[in-house]
């Protein structure tokens, strides 16, 4: 325990120091340096202890959520949405399936945030459908030649590489996809940053490959088993979504309770305090039921079982939650909240990104209902 | 919506206006964060003369020219633009037909109505009635010292219409209807980039002891409080209105691409899942939509609007955050992509439910009346 809470404190103090000072200017300038913070996050050997493989031991998962935790405690959600994207989607791919020396530096230089590293699966045609999948890897002399877009991509505009979903087979099949590592130095790779409603970061992007030389050690595991690691990596990504989702509700909600301790909000006007307390209590208690319910599936996933639906529930609830501590804060912090980078303007944009990210409510519905 | 013969020819020619001149430019509007205003008006006012001749007219004929307008702008998926167009035509000239004295329309009804002059409103929510600006009698005018927030078309106004607390020596404070001049002496705008109504931001306007000839009093001295909840009320219910057609408009364009979306192979539309949760916000729409018409409507009724207002904004403001959060995530990140006219309604939606008319103030009165219901009962 003592090792867990020296890593939360260094994570705290990283927060207080690197962070929380300029946030409110990266948020204006619609700038964040994640390069720069992941290569700090890097350096004190933070990501070493938290990437995933298929075979952890469970002190890694309480390093991993501890993590994001600390991060999404903030007024801001993008931070542990670029971390998240970096280390659980395509780190945790490469340190699973990364081949030969290439693969392995890329592995090591992720880990100690010396590059940047990104999952790029969804297109702007497809969604949650990975059998619509456009983009493809067509076999050429003895490696491939990529073409095709991303779109919507995190870190997009930051990438040092992405690891990259294209069809390599010529059916909708669940082995008919591949997934390659391309630098973004690449021939023929161009991005494009995109203007988002919220998490104004300037990280997510479109990503475009016009005839992509893919030499064929950058497979990332198998030829064909794209769709099924894609598929694993989005469960991190839930879980993960789910942790940083109730840890970004819960800021706020200390924040709303700062607000009435110092009596602001009767100092703005509102006179329905009893009505702001209750609300107050009720989120307090979908927290707290979140709270127990990681618990939970961190659990049941130390031990082996699945979880896939659990997760769906797990991430379909938080980011539920944390959408409606958001239209409360809405409701009831002074005007000066409100300007545009304001924190409960800010909070109500950036926490409706957590709904779409990682499968819609309607993916998340639909896994559940599957399975029972 | 059902209008009278007159209301559907109006509402054609206003559909056809906004189409041509609005329309098009709301993205690269937003973009510059404001609207040409008073282009807009007069151009609005020369090529749709029937409007203004049923604002001069008053009475139900006004009330429907205010639906029909507000209908119409449902469109343009800009709610800062359509309270814009609102304040100015909707709540400012009629103030100004049915209380402004003569000298007060003869000076400034005409110009108002062709979009010569703008003029901003601010109407704090009942909450926030205190901090109002409060005007001092002083030689014979009246001396403007406070703040207003939530101020509409204050950037560029040429006349501030603002509710003041008048201090009588004797009588105590009162609330009244002042229009200032934007020319008058201690006027500061503050705008601030908020989270929505970028077209047509929201701000603050300061006075320090601006001086206004109490002539500019609209209403008499002893009507001030009920003028100023009656127009509060009329914005709420016309609110409610505007918005509930937007949602109409926002669920009608959310189906369109749902049809045309294809998810595994079939239509996003083909999901139960998907076809359910918009029959429920279509529903909720049409119920909101006729809610907000008969409060719209009583505000004409002799026996006074009751609670209609009130009720149709806390409906509609439920209605705008349950549409705005549905057709976002229907949309995927095509809805999340800021230029896009759903992160709009989502930012606008934002503003609307807290701007003039935020859910507790509304229910406050609600439930203030239910409870003086009760007691009646009893009694």
């Amino acid at each position: 325990m003592t090792e867990l809470n020296t890593f939360a404190q260094d994570i705290d103090q990283f927060v207080r120091t690197d962070v929380l000072p300029f946030l409110d200017t990266w948020e204006q300038e619609k700038h964040y340096p994640i390069r720069k913070l992941i290569a700090t996050l890097g350096q004190r050997q933070v990501f070493a202890r938290c990437f995933l493989t298929d075979q952890d031991a469970p002190q890694r998962y309480q390093y991993n959520r501890i993590l994001h935790e600390r991060l999404a405690y903030l007024p801001s959600g993008i931070l542990g949405s670029c971390i998240n994207n970096h280390l659980d989607a395509a780190l945790s791919l490469l340190a699973n399936h990364a081949k030969g020396e290439q693969g392995m530096a890329w592995r090591n230089d992720c880990v100690q945030g010396r590059r940047v590293i990104t999952l790029a699966s969804t297109e702007s045609q497809t969604g949650s459908d990975i059998g619509e999948i456009k983009t493809a890897a067509m076999e050429q002399g003895g490696g491939y030649r990529l073409n095709g877009s991303k779109w919507f991509i995190s870190n997009a505009t930051i990438a040092d590489a992405f690891c990259v979903l294209a069809r390599t087979g010529t059916g909708k099949g669940v082995f008919d996809f591949s997934l390659f590592l391309v630098p973004s130095a690449s021939a023929g790779v161009s991005v494009e940053m995109l203007d988002t409603l919220g998490m104004r970061a300037g990280t997510i992007g479109a990503v475009r490959f016009e005839d992509v030389k893919v030499d064929a050690s950058q497979l990332i595991g198998i030829k064909g088993m794209g769709v099924p690691l894609t598929l694993k990596q989005f469960e991190k990504e839930r879980l993960s979504l789910a942790i940083r989702s109730r840890s970004h509700g819960l800021y706020h909600l200390d924040l709303l309770k700062t607000y009435l301790r110092e009596d602001r909000l009767r100092a703005a006007g509102t006179r329905e305090l009893g009505r702001i307390e209750s609300r107050l209590a009720e989120h307090a208690c979908e927290l707290e039921k979140l709270r127990v319910f990681i618990d939970h599936v961190i659990d049941l996933r130390f031990r082996g079982k699945p979880v896939a639906d659990l997760v769906a529930s797990l991430k379909l609830q938080a980011t539920r939650t944390t959408k409606s501590i958001a239209a409360t804060l809405l409701q009831y912090v002074d005007d000066s909240a409100l300007v545009e980078h304001g924190i409960a303007a800010r909070f109500f944009r950036d926490a409706k990104a957590a709904s779409m990210a990682g499968g819609s409510d309607e993916m998340m519905l639909t896994l559940i209902s599957r399975t029972h | 919506m059902h209008f009278s013969d007159q209301g559907t020819s109006l509402s054609r020619d206003l559909r056809a206006f906004l189409a041509e001149r609005v329309e098009p430019h709301v993205a690269e509007w937003e973009v510059q964060g404001g609207y040409p205003a008073r282009e807009v008006m007069q151009s609005l006012a020369s090529s749709v003369p029937a409007l203004n001749e049923a604002i001069r007219s008053g009475g139900t004929a006004r009330l429907e020219a205010a639906r029909v307008l507000e209908h119409a702008l449902a469109p343009s998926m800009a709610l800062g633009i359509a309270a814009s167009l609102s304040i100015q035509l909707n709540v400012v000239a009629p103030v100004l037909v049915a209380f402004g004295s003569a000298a007060l329309r003869r000076a400034y009804l005409s110009p108002v109505l062709n979009g010569e002059l703008l003029v901003s409103w601010s109407m704090p929510d009942q909450a926030n009635e205190r901090s109002l600006p409060t005007a001092a009698l002083e030689n014979g005018r009246l001396v403007v010292t406070g703040r207003a927030t939530h101020v509409i078309n204050a950037v560029g106004a040429d006349l501030h219409a603002q509710v003041v607390r008048i201090r009588r020596p004797g009588i105590g404070t009162q609330p009244g209807l002042l229009l200032i001049p934007a020319e008058a002496q201690g006027i500061e705008v503050i705008a601030q980039r908020q989270i929505g109504y970028r077209s047509a931001p929201v701000c603050t306007v300061r006075y320090h002891g601006t001086a206004v000839s109490i002539d500019m009093l609209v209403g008499e001295h002893n009507t001030g409080a009920a003028l100023a909840d009656r127009q509060r009320r009329l914005f709420w219910a016309l609110s409610a209105l505007r918005l509930a057609a937007t949602a109409t408009e926002m669920l009608a364009r959310c189906k369109t691409w749902c049809e045309q979306r294809k998810i595994f192979g079939a239509p996003l539309l083909n999901n139960q899942a998907v076809q359910f949760r918009l029959a429920e916000g279509v529903a909720n729409a049409a119920l909101t939509l006729q809610l907000a018409r008969v409060a719209v409507e009583a505000q004409a009724w002799p026996e006074g609007p009751g609670l209609l207002a009130e009720q149709a904004k806390y409906t509609a403001n439920q209605l705008v955050a349950d549409v705005a959060e549905m057709t976002t995530h229907l949309h995927g990140a095509h809805g999340y992509i800021d230029s896009s006219y759903l992160s709009r309604f989502y930012r606008d939606a934002a503003l609307a439910m807290k701007c003039i008319g935020a859910n507790d103030t509304v229910l406050r009165r609600v439930f203030d009346s239910e409870m003086n219901k009760n007691q009646n009962r009893h009694d």
